[in-house]
């Protein structure tokens, strides 16, 4: 668990205003965050992180256009570390363990929503695997439900590169669920 | 999309899809936010009792804001979640509308809670304290009206009917949609199989959605906007009164003012399809204004379809055709440009080319091109503030712009008289500083229009210039045309008009259209063009080397010098035996393509013998994923190119041989034993990897005798040393260190105490090369995991579709990745300003890659290249600067140059 550093050290951002964007943006970090890893512990951890960040931070960070979407962001690339960061097959169960504990427990559960969430940790396991910025991409559109326009707004990058990165994030997916090609769709 | 790895497929979408749905509920998300808090407020030393309890999720939410919206009273980050959480939310809009209006006893929203007593955040904001009332009342005046004040009519779109089944997507799940029923702004509307709908817009426009589309509508101060998720639609647009009317997909935005056109946009890209008035299109970074009739697909794999099949699926697909058919009648012209770019199969003016012109360029007549282009330039100024601004007062202020039109009109004019080609043929010059004879032809469609044009506008000139002379004259008669006279002639007979600067070029013509004389060029240069047009022929350059490089030998032989050294030299640059050099352009169903081929008339020989057939160039799979640049080859047997060149260089400066010998026995090395015998038959070189701080180069070249290479190394290195040694006076030493790097047998160059310069090992047969120890330990990564740029979508992307199997040499780039990857590389330490990050988004989506690809025959060699129709890529005929202008006298600069002082220096 990250813990919080005194924020009377940085420079950037005082606790009033951290304050201030953690009670207007935890939500939407937090549920961004719980998508990606799958995990309340795992997404409680990034919303902290985040916000140690930001409080740590030696400049000031511009949230003058959209604090919002900067920090949606920010949550969205710090899940997606820790899902990076998970490695260990220990780790891995840890993690499937508390998406059925928000789930309603793996006795409740019928056989098709074990499936489904073990098809997820798949998908998520493999979107660590992309290189960060298609897997920024492909979280931004596929989970969040940013269009393209958006995310190349966000990102700075042309319309056709999120298009051509998004194309090679699912077909680098395909190849990482699917090495075989057995089961491809005609 | 499904994928399978240990268990059931995987269908990517569906599985993401899932997840995107998933929300923790309101409790947990509180509980989990009361936690975090806790631990930050702890290491922040504040007070964890006030914040992260007053979340914004609900309408309640929001409501018990208002008041303290409407009174300024909420911190900035605050009020700015209002306003977002109004523009999204139009009932909401309203609510703080009348509270604005101090509308107080105007009913809450059903739910809404009383507003809470002011828990105030324990810092109020600043600018609030420090302002009166009526500052803040003016602010929050402002600030609605910019947002909301021109904002639509406040009327909602409504769903008019349906084929099928239709329904409308909200936060509180689907439900089928009813003829009249509102759609509101959160809403999205989607269309069943099979099935189609129609939506009528507050301004009276109308959307048609064909089967399986998805759409919302979003009401904004600029003009509404259609958001089109997938799907096809129609949309009648009625004039707008203010502001405009938007489709957007995912890759495109079409704007317009009153029209009707279709929009299909699938993950592919979109197709636009214009039935009636004007629309501009925004895709990609560029813009594109599209009229009755044209189609604009954002993608070059989406081909073109048919406008009738386009809209086929409409119930009003009839009306449509109708109304379509129409402007098909009014559009002849827009036709009529469309087939003069098509490709011509034949030339009637070949026949009449000059017997020994080594130049003949075929253009396609864009008069009409050039008045399209025109208007197109107007409609962007006009739609640019910036650029009408310039226009006005630098333009149209000193009244260019009216004598730009002229000139506009005036080439236009002179188009519609021609035919679809214009000819230009240079005769090499027949001796001494006499110029080459230039000759521009065309078919006359309109002999006696054109004669009168002509006539017209040369007394106008001649009154104008004062009866003086006029540098051009309109003849009738070339045979009576009298040499001497500099002004161009322009003999315009029944159904040819022809130009020259040479009075005998047009008697000649006249004599060849006559029938006497032969029918133009003969032999391989003659064979080659008329094989081109076979092909079909849009742009085409034919140069005759054959007979240049005879009129080389000739003015050698006439200055007084060997021509047998004149032949050395074309030996050694691989031109002796070279017939013609094609270069065309075409246009292809994904771009333009650009191809230029030599042809020879025997074995190729010098520098032009280089290349092998073509063949698996193995260098390229030491390339990793990274690559930005390469360019690889495959190479003839490289003792026999060494000998080769040896003999050559001997031929041209006698006593090179022996020189050579001398300087190999001193130094150790033998250019063909050591150097050249080791190597195999292919290498690449490419920059592939990062370019700070160094660039990463890497150099592949094919080894057969590595032991042997290592020891040619060692010893070159060895001189080197030495050679510094002596001169620096012991200052730096250079040597070969063994080293070991991922468990291989490594060697590293450079200075003795210093960073090594250069890191090899040898490979799969193959002496790899690069700039350092961290690179080659990276190059070797890349290479065990078998992560190869031969195998990356973007290098197989642009190979060319024909039908060979295997290259000569290629040329890549990737400038645009290239350039994404330095401002990634510069980072967070490089502010770019808005604007200029959008220029660098542009460059890059622009400037895309490209390929080049040669293959190499006995006796041909074929360059190709093909560039996306919105990309800026390889030109190979601009690279080999064989279009530029023709002028009169530019063949004879060349032959002059090349014979006295250029590359081509002959003695």
């Amino acid at each position: 668990m990250p813990q919080a550093h005194a924020a009377d050290s940085a420079t950037g951002l005082d606790p009033q205003e951290l304050e201030g964007l953690f009670r207007d943006h935890h939500a939407r970090m937090l549920q961004a965050a719980w998508r990606v890893t799958g995990s309340l512990e795992d997404a409680e951890d990034v919303l902290q992180t985040v916000f140690v960040r930001l409080s740590t931070r030696s400049d000031r960070p511009d949230l003058s256009r959209s604090p919002g979407a900067y920090l949606h962001r920010a949550a969205v690339n710090a899940a997606l570390d820790v899902v990076r960061a998970r490695s260990s097959a220990a780790n891995e169960h840890a993690v499937e363990g508390m998406e059925e504990r928000i789930a309603g427990g793996p006795r409740d559960a019928p056989d098709r929503t074990v499936r489904q969430r073990e098809l997820r940790q798949r998908l998520r396991r493999a979107i660590g695997e992309l290189s960060p910025k298609a897997a920024e991409v492909f979280v931004l559109k596929h989970f969040e439900g940013y269009s393209n326009r958006d995310i190349a707004r966000m990102l700075a990058m042309s319309n056709t590169s999120v298009g051509v990165t998004l194309h090679r994030a699912r077909q680098r997916l395909q190849e990482l669920l699917d090495p075989t090609g057995e089961g491809s769709a005609p | 999309m499904n994928a399978r790895r240990d268990g059931e497929p995987l269908d990517i979408d569906r599985v993401a899809e899932e997840i995107r749905q998933d929300q923790l509920d309101d409790a947990t998300v509180t509980a989990s936010a009361d936690r975090v808090w806790r631990r930050l407020a702890e290491g922040w030393d504040v007070d964890p009792g006030e914040a992260g309890h007053r979340p914004l999720r609900t309408r309640q939410d929001y409501e018990a804001l208002v008041d303290e919206y409407v009174q300024g009273r909420l911190s900035p980050g605050r009020r700015a979640l209002v306003e977002e959480y109004a523009r999204e939310n139009p009932d909401f809009r309203k609510r703080l509308e009348r509270a604005r209006r101090g509308d107080v006893a105007a009913p809450a929203a059903p739910g809404a809670r009383p507003t809470p007593t002011a828990p105030r955040s324990r810092r109020a904001p600043r600018w609030w304290l420090a302002g009166s009332a009526v500052a803040a009342a003016v602010l929050v005046a402002v600030a609605l009206v910019a947002f909301y004040g021109g904002a639509g009519s406040g009327e909602l779109p409504r769903f008019v009917g349906a084929d099928g089944p239709a329904y409308l997507l909200t936060d509180g799940g689907p439900r089928l949609l009813d003829a009249g029923d509102a759609i509101p702004e959160d809403g999205v509307v989607r269309t069943s199989r099979n099935g189609g709908a129609f939506v009528e817009l507050p301004d009276g426009s109308v959307v048609e959605l064909g089967e399986r589309t998805e759409l919302g509508v979003d009401e904004a101060r600029r003009g509404t906007t259609v958001d089109l998720d997938r799907g096809r639609v129609i949309v009648e647009a009625a004039e707008q009164r203010t502001g405009r009317l938007f489709v957007a997909t995912d890759d495109s935005v079409v704007s317009v003012t009153g029209t009707v056109f279709s929009v299909n946009s699938g993950r592919k890209g979109s197709r636009v399809s214009v039935l009636e008035g004007e629309v501009r299109v925004d895709h990609g970074g560029r813009t594109d204004i599209l009229r009755p009739g044209q189609q604009l697909a954002t993608d070059p794999r989406l081909q073109p379809v048919a406008l009738e099949e386009e809209v086929a699926w409409s119930r009003n697909a009839e009306r449509h055709l109708a109304m379509l058919s129409e402007l098909i009648d009014v559009g002849r012209e827009v036709q009529d440009e469309l087939e003069r770019t098509r490709p011509r199969h034949a030339s009637p003016l070949l026949e009449l080319v000059p017997e020994d012109a080594v130049v003949y360029a075929a253009v396609p007549n864009l008069s009409g091109n050039v008045e399209r282009a025109y208007t197109t330039f107007l409609d962007g100024v006009s739609s640019s503030p910036v650029l009408s601004e310039w226009w006005h007062d630098s333009v149209a202020s000193e009244g260019t712009d009216a004598r730009i039109e002229e000139v506009v009109d005036e080439v236009a004019r002179l188009g519609s008289y021609l035919g679809e080609e214009l000819v230009v043929t240079l005769s090499a010059p027949t001796g001494g500083d006499e110029p080459p004879s230039g000759l521009v032809m065309a078919r006359a469609t309109d002999a006696a229009g054109l004669r009168r044009h002509v006539g017209e506008r040369l007394a106008t000139l001649r009154e104008e210039s004062g009866g003086g002379e006029l540098p051009l004259r309109l003849i009738d008669d070339p045979t009576a045309l009298s040499d001497g006279s500099d002004a161009l002639a322009v003999w315009v007979a029944d159904d040819l008009v022809a130009a020259s600067w040479e009075p005998g070029a047009l008697r000649d013509l006249a004599r060849r259209r006559a029938g006497g004389g032969a029918a133009g060029p003969g032999g391989a240069f003659r064979e080659r063009i008329e094989h081109a047009y076979e092909e079909g022929v849009e742009w085409l350059m034919a140069l005759d080397v054959a007979t240049l490089t005879e009129e080389i030998r000739n003015a050698a032989a006439e200055q007084g010098r060997d021509p047998a050294r004149a032949s050395a030299t074309l030996r050694l640059l691989g031109l002796e035996t070279a017939e013609t050099v094609i270069t065309e352009r075409k246009s292809t169903a994904v771009g333009t393509s650009h191809r230029a081929s030599i042809d020879f008339s025997g074995r190729r020989t010098g520098l032009a013998s280089l290349l092998a057939a073509p063949a698996p160039i193995g260098a390229m799979e030491m390339l990793s994923p990274e690559t930005s640049t390469a360019v690889a080859a495959a190479l003839r047997e490289p003792t026999d190119v060494a000998r080769e060149m040896i003999a050559l260089l001997d031929e041209l400066f006698p006593g090179f041989s022996e020189e050579l010998d001398r300087l190999e026995r001193e130094q150790g090395v033998r250019i063909v034993e050591d150097l050249a015998r080791p190597l195999g038959g292919d290498m690449a070189f490419a920059l592939d990897g990062p370019m700070l701080p160094v660039p990463a180069w890497k150099l592949a070249i094919e080894v057969y005798d590595p032991e042997r290479l290592q020891r040619t190394i060692e010893t070159i290195v060895g001189r080197i040393d030495a050679a510094l040694a002596a001169r620096l006076d012991g200052g730096i030493r250079v040597t070969v260190q063994p080293t070991t790097v991922r468990s291989r047998p490594a060697w590293t160059i450079g200075p003795e105490a210093g960073s090594p310069v250069v890191a090899y090992t040898f490979i799969d047969g193959y002496l790899l090369a690069v700039p350092g120890r961290g690179h080659l330990e990276r190059a070797l990564r890349y290479h065990d995991a078998g992560a190869r740029f031969v195998d990356t979508e973007r290098f197989d992307e642009l190979l060319p579709e024909d039908g060979h199997v295997h290259v000569s040499a290629l040329v890549f780039q990737d400038l645009g990745e290239r350039l994404g990857g330095l401002i990634q590389a510069a980072g967070s330490s490089v502010d770019l300003s808005e604007r200029e990050q959008h220029l660098i988004g542009l460059l890059e989506d622009k400037l895309s890659a490209s390929l080049l690809v040669a293959y190499a025959k006995e006796d041909r060699i074929t360059l190709s290249t093909t560039t996306p129709s919105d990309k800026v890529g390889m030109d190979v005929a601009g690279t080999l600067g064989l279009l530029g202008n023709v002028r009169r006298g530019g063949l004879a600069d060349l032959l002059r140059g090349s014979a006295g002082r250029g590359s081509l220096e002959v003695r």
